[in-house]
């Protein structure tokens, strides 16, 4: 559960990242291809359209950062649905380092310890969300 | 008659006719002067109309005359050249000449007689037969065969004509035709055929406009080049164009036929002066061995030589190469592709397919570029490489292209009429369809069947295509297009030699770069400078600039920082038939807005 005050953070970072020069979904898959070459194979060939996914689910996230319980359900079906993709638990923890790192190059003046706080707790909560749902679809 | 006559009869454009005339004109004389001398001798002998007598000799006597003045008519006589002697003084020499002339005279004085109603004098009448049947009648005889073996000799030559190249004098395709057909009923025998084709467009280009003077200049080099390394047995003729065929004849060894194909193209390539500048024609030969124990006739061994040819001309600067049985094989696969190429486009194999173009920042569309793709039976989904050329060489392409050009735009049409936003959709136009005369026409005429404006459609012309083209309709047709509206865009950008030149040239609205300069950009840093340059010019032009062939995350995040204005390639979406845009459209084109959101 996310503060109050973490939810502004949360929404202003993302709308100063929403509109940087450079697009944040480009960043964050490279930084991730960098930081582990070895999930690379997991993803599709036409990036773009992963991107565009990945960018709809932070809208979706930033939209509900203060009542994630609202897109609980969703977060469970994606989690499942990334057992087929061949996503691992050790993943999640890699992604969510890469997109905090990535937000704050993108936000460097507006970056601080709380900023970064309220992301890892969203995040926190996203993946082990996700992660019931890949327990649910594993059991 | 000599043989002097000949080139004479030759040169004359009514040669044929005149020879059968002089035969005729020939038999004409000894018939009327004996037919004269016979009314002559019936009337006195036989008591008949005198009236009818009268008008007979006369109308035989007008005939005679009319044949005689044929005779010395100046067609006979025709374009005399230096050293030829005249026809008619071989046919009618003045002494001939006398004797003919004598019977007119004869004749004349009978008919006299005969028009103031006496009869003939008996003693004219028998100096006349005399006359007829003696001098008259040799002197008939020398004309008439005079003029038979004239018109044997006209015949001769005019068979000579028709197997002779005129412009080189060799021989042609016809008489190239009867040697091999000669050499092939006699069974066979060894031998090698080279066909050389002499390029002559710079030679062209520098007498652009000459008369056939010129032209002729540089084909009669070629053909004296390839004479004076020729040996006796061989046979050269001259069979298109810019086309000759040597026949080698005897045992040959492959490196002996190199030597030999060696020697021709020196021959060929040595450099020679016409109107004060120097020329040098590029030779290229197919070459074909025959065995007198193969199967293969002389002519097939042509039509192999032909094909190694084709492959010469690829080759380069003054190639020679042999035929191979997988030459056969892979011309026997051209001829069945281009049999699919018209059955598939019967039967609607062909479709185009979209790629989509986004905007670099934001992944928004800015259009799709049509590609043909070709649903074959056993191959699977082809691309225009796999088909293009073959559709060029089966002169179906344009056919093809303005199929696919009309299914193109309405599909357009229909995804505006659905509501999809989407800005452009581009066509290819290959360098051939830009040297059509309606091209601009026919392009209006398209966009306004499915009710588009022609800024809704780019063009895509390849570097390539303008490269060293200096035709006029080329150019008028680009500036058409651009003045009608249509969106013109440089495709494979920075591969030519001439990329910063069409831009100057060219009323351009984008500029697609090409794929080399993009591939694995976040790599090379010196890459991204020249690619970062390109974009930069772009801009500096006022036009966009969109990487080709954009795969991975790494590319784009590189591309964005450049400001290249858009992106295209499999990392965005391969190709799609038109049905699978739509569902494209929405995964990838509905915005969820953050500000929204927040709200």
């Amino acid at each position: 559960v996310l503060t109050d005050e973490q939810v502004e953070l949360i929404r202003a970072s993302a709308t100063a990242v929403a509109g940087a020069n450079i697009k944040a979904t480009d960043v964050f898959y490279t930084n991730l291809f960098k930081a582990a070459p070895g999930v690379r194979p997991l993803f599709p060939e036409s990036m773009f359209e992963q991107s565009e996914k990945l960018w709809q689910t932070i809208a979706k996230v930033v939209a509900s950062a203060d009542d994630l319980s609202a897109i609980q359900n969703e977060l469970r079906e994606m989690g499942a649905r990334h057992v087929t993709y061949g996503a691992e638990p050790a993943h999640y923890a890699v992604v969510s380092e890469v997109l905090i790192q990535t937000l704050a190059i993108l936000t460097p003046e507006d970056w601080t310890d709380d900023t970064q706080a309220a992301w890892q707790a969203a995040l926190d909560a996203i993946c082990s969300t996700m992660l019931e749902g890949k327990a649910q679809r594993v059991g | 008659v000599s043989a002097d006559l000949r080139p004479l009869w030759q040169a004359d454009p009514f040669a044929q006719h005149s020879a059968t005339q002089l035969v005729q004109d020939a038999c004409n004389l000894k018939v009327l002067s004996y037919k004269f001398a016979l009314l002559g001798v019936s009337s006195e002998v036989l008591g008949r109309d005198k009236l009818a007598c009268r008008i007979e000799a006369q109308t035989a006597l007008d005939a005679f005359v009319a044949s005689f003045a044929n005779l010395r008519a100046p067609w006979h006589q025709c374009d005399m050249g230096e050293g030829h002697v005249a026809p008619q003084a071989q046919i009618c020499p003045p002494e001939t000449e006398a004797i003919l002339t004598e019977f007119e005279r004869m004749a004349r004085h009978i008919c006299a007689a005969f028009e103031q109603g006496d009869p003939p004098d008996p003693a004219e009448l028998s100096d006349l037969v005399r006359f007829v049947a003696g001098p008259l009648c040799d002197a008939n005889t020398a004309i008439l065969e005079a003029a038979n073996c004239i018109a044997l000799a006209t015949r001769t030559d005019t068979e000579k004509i028709a197997l002779t190249d005129l412009r080189t004098g060799l021989p042609n395709s016809h008489a190239l035709k009867n040697e091999l057909a000669r050499k092939d009923s006699k069974g066979g025998c060894d031998a090698a055929v080279a066909r050389i084709h002499i390029d002559m467009t710079a030679f062209r280009d520098a007498h652009r406009g000459a008369d056939m003077t010129a032209k002729d200049a540089a084909l009669k080099h070629a053909a004296t080049a390839i004479t004076s390394v020729m040996t006796e047995d061989d046979f050269l003729a001259r069979v298109d164009r810019d086309l000759f065929a040597l026949v080698l004849y005897g045992a040959q060894s492959e490196d002996a036929l190199e030597r030999r194909a060696d020697v021709i193209i020196e021959a060929l390539s040595a450099p020679f002066v016409f109107e004060g500048k120097m020329h040098q024609l590029r030779p290229s030969i197919g070459l074909s061995l025959k065995d007198k124990t193969d199967d293969v006739d002389l002519s097939r061994c042509m039509t192999n030589a032909d094909l190694a040819l084709y492959h010469a001309k690829t080759a380069g600067r003054a190639a020679f190469r042999f035929f191979t049985p997988f030459l056969q094989t892979q011309r026997e696969q051209k001829e069945k592709l281009h049999a699919q190429i018209r059955i598939g486009m019967d039967t609607q194999q062909f479709e185009p397919f979209f790629q989509p173009q986004v905007e670099g920042r934001t992944g928004k569309i800015v259009g799709f570029e049509s590609l043909a793709r070709w649903h074959h039976p056993t191959r699977g989904l082809l691309a225009p490489i796999n088909f293009l050329d073959a559709a060029q060489d089966a002169g179906l392409l344009k056919e093809l292209d303005e199929y696919l050009m009309a299914r193109t735009l309405a599909s357009m049409r229909r995804w505006l009429d659905d509501g999809l936003a989407i800005p452009q959709v581009s066509l290819n136009l290959t360098g051939s369809r830009l040297l059509e005369t309606n091209l601009v026409e026919t392009m209006l005429f398209a966009a306004d069947k499915s009710n588009l404006a022609s800024s809704m459609i780019g063009i895509e012309i390849l570097e390539s295509a303008m490269i060293d083209n200096d035709s006029k309709q080329m150019m008028d047709n680009i500036t058409g297009l651009a003045q009608a509206g249509f969106k013109l865009e440089l495709d494979d950008f920075g591969t030519g030699h001439a990329s910063i030149s069409n831009l100057k040239n060219f009323k351009v609205d984008r500029i697609k770069i090409d794929r080399s300069f993009v591939k694995d950009i976040h790599l090379y840093p010196e890459l991204s400078k020249i690619t970062g340059a390109m974009i930069g010019l772009a801009h500096a032009l006022r036009v966009d600039a969109l990487a080709e062939g954009v795969e991975t995350p790494e590319e784009r995040l590189v591309l964005n920082a450049l400001g290249c204005d858009h992106f295209q390639g499999y990392g965005i979406s391969r190709p799609m038939p038109g049905s699978e845009i739509p569902r494209w459209f929405k995964r990838t084109q509905s915005k969820t807005m953050l500000i929204a959101a927040r709200a």
